[in-house]
């Protein structure tokens, strides 16, 4: 690192974290370098002054405005204009009719928005199927969690979710169906697709239709999905990837079913013991060779690992032991 | 900042006139300013607003008497100066604010166009904060206003450490570029230096 310049990062990290490290380097810098010194200085000012406009937050000039005016028994400068035309008349009745309608809808539309209420499915140990009022069902995993408002269906299809769910999405072309979880919207009309949210990332699988994922801010850099792709977001460098190919069986908690076709067997183990929560433990001696081609329900893992093991041609076993899933020979 | 030309005399007619328009115009303008500025000496948000709003609804009734000799920026500010001290004396903390009162109380015009310069600046940083992008804004917000740590942050946000350090950065970096142009004196001596440098560079 070059000694001589100043480099925000470091006055960043010195603002924050207060290190008797990063000050002393700086003041190396600042002490020689004037120009160094001038913008440090400005940075200092504006990270001291900004922790105190706080206040500033609390003015409504809006509001203030409507006060002041209140009290300036402002008289309208009224002119006589005669209203010689007969439609010019009707003119102006049809003008005040729209107006009132329009305040008349203004009003609803107000009231409606004061009586918003939300809704929230959450599930901990079982997963449920919920069916929202635009007729789409949502299938929640475990430990997952959906809101939406009371509006949902009429002037928005907006859900936040937390955790994972399975969409089927009904087609609306007027109204998009919106996800928003961290800092991403997922965009659809009509379509089925799978959501999965960690801390830092999203994962978002299409079985059919197209989906949009952007970074909620960015609309304009979104990426379309189409099916069979898998789309990701992570929050910690705003990135979005797009891959073409979805693994179905990273949804077999709502198909209950997996689906390996020519798999190779460290992934089959790798996806059973994902799924199961176990731990994969595998015999050094152990080469991962062979494929597996099976269709079998996520119901019970003995009756899986029976039948990869008799599909099996070398001297290969999966067994389970409490909390692992052991590969070894026979 | 003040996209408004504060001193026009066709501004100050207008006033004179009573017209509504223009006292929303210079409302919307300065309102902000000085309420910050009144919540210096008051050291309370929701008086310092009265204090102001106050100062319009008098600007308006004495508008056909309104006698402004200098600038009207500097008349806001002077007439919410003395309002404030006003204020502080009626209210009878005097013990608190005493020493500050008895320092600002006979403001010389200078000093009067130091303050207005420095909530000036103030009111141009809180502008270009409010101006930041989204996320940037709400991390800075949330360490410079509300106080959390940098790690409190990434907790509530779930990111990184390292991501509310970067849009923390970025902010600071927007920031001082935004506010230069209000750091009238630091420029200055900033450009001699550079311009030493390069003559001796020549």
């Amino acid at each position: 690192m070059k000694q001589n310049s100043l480099n925000i990062d470091i006055i960043t990290r010195y603002l924050l974290n207060n290190s008797s490290n990063d000050k002393n380097m700086i003041d190396r810098i600042i002490q020689d370098d004037e120009k160094s010194r001038q913008e440090f200085d400005a940075y200092l000012e504006v990270w001291e002054k900004s922790a105190d406009l706080k206040d500033f937050e609390g003015i409504d000039t809006k509001a203030g405005w409507k006060k002041v005016r209140s009290r300036m028994n402002i008289k309208p400068v009224s002119k006589r204009i005669p209203v010689r035309s007969y439609f010019l008349r009707i003119a102006a009745i049809l003008v005040l009719a729209l107006g009132l309608a329009y305040i008349l809808v203004r009003l609803v539309d107000y009231a409606s928005k004061e009586e918003m209420t939300y809704t929230e499915v959450a599930t901990t140990q079982n997963m449920k199927e919920v069916e929202l009022p635009d007729g789409s069902i949502i299938h929640l995993n475990k430990s997952s969690k959906i809101i939406h408002n009371s509006s949902f269906g009429q002037s928005n299809r907006d859900i936040i979710l937390e955790g994972e769910a399975f969409f089927d999405v009904s087609r609306n072309e007027n109204l998009p169906f919106k996800i928003y979880s961290l800092n991403s919207t997922i965009e659809v009309l009509g379509t089925s697709f799978n959501v999965k949210v960690d801390s830092a990332m999203i994962t978002v699988g299409v079985v059919s239709g197209n989906v949009a994922l952007y970074e909620s801010e960015h609309v304009d850099q979104r990426i379309e999905l189409l099916p069979d792709n898998t789309g990701i977001y992570s929050t910690g460098d705003d990135k979005l990837i797009r891959k073409n190919y979805f693994d179905r069986n990273s949804i077999a908690w709502h198909t209950k079913e997996f689906v390996f076709r020519n798999q190779p067997l460290q992934d089959v183990c790798r996806i059973l013991a994902d799924f199961y929560h176990l731990k994969l433990v595998a015999d050094e001696k152990v080469q991962f060779i062979e494929s597996v081609t099976l269709t079998c329900s996520t119901e019970s893992l003995d009756r899986i690992l029976f039948a990869i093991n008799n599909s099996l041609t070398e001297n290969i076993e999966l067994i389970t032991k409490d909390d692992l899933l052991i590969v070894r020979k026979h | 900042m003040y996209k408004l030309n504060a001193d026009s005399q066709f501004l100050i007619n207008r006033l004179k006139k009573g017209e509504e328009s223009a006292y929303e115009l210079l409302f919307n303008e300065f309102y902000g300013v000085l309420t910050v500025y009144a919540n210096k000496y008051v050291k309370d948000i929701e008086t310092a607003k009265e204090i102001v709003q106050d100062l319009f609804v008098h600007l308006y009734e004495k508008r056909e008497n309104l006698d402004i000799n200098s600038s009207l920026k500097s008349y806001l500010f002077r007439s919410t100066h003395n309002r404030c001290i006003n204020y502080i004396n009626a209210q009878k903390i005097r013990i608190q604010h005493a020493e500050y009162v008895f320092k600002t109380a006979d403001i010389t015009e200078d000093n009067l166009e130091q303050e207005v310069n420095k909530t000036e600046l103030e009111q141009a940083l809180f502008t270009a904060i409010n101006e930041l992008p989204p996320k940037c804004q709400s991390i800075f917000k949330m360490n410079r206003f509300e106080g959390l740590s940098n790690t409190e942050i990434a907790e509530k946000l779930k990111l990184s450490k390292r991501t509310v350090e970067t849009q923390i950065s970025k902010a600071l970096r927007i920031l001082r570029i935004k506010i230069e142009p209000y750091r009238g004196i630091c420029i200055i001596i900033f450009l001699s230096v550079r311009l030493l440098t390069l003559s001796n560079v020549m």
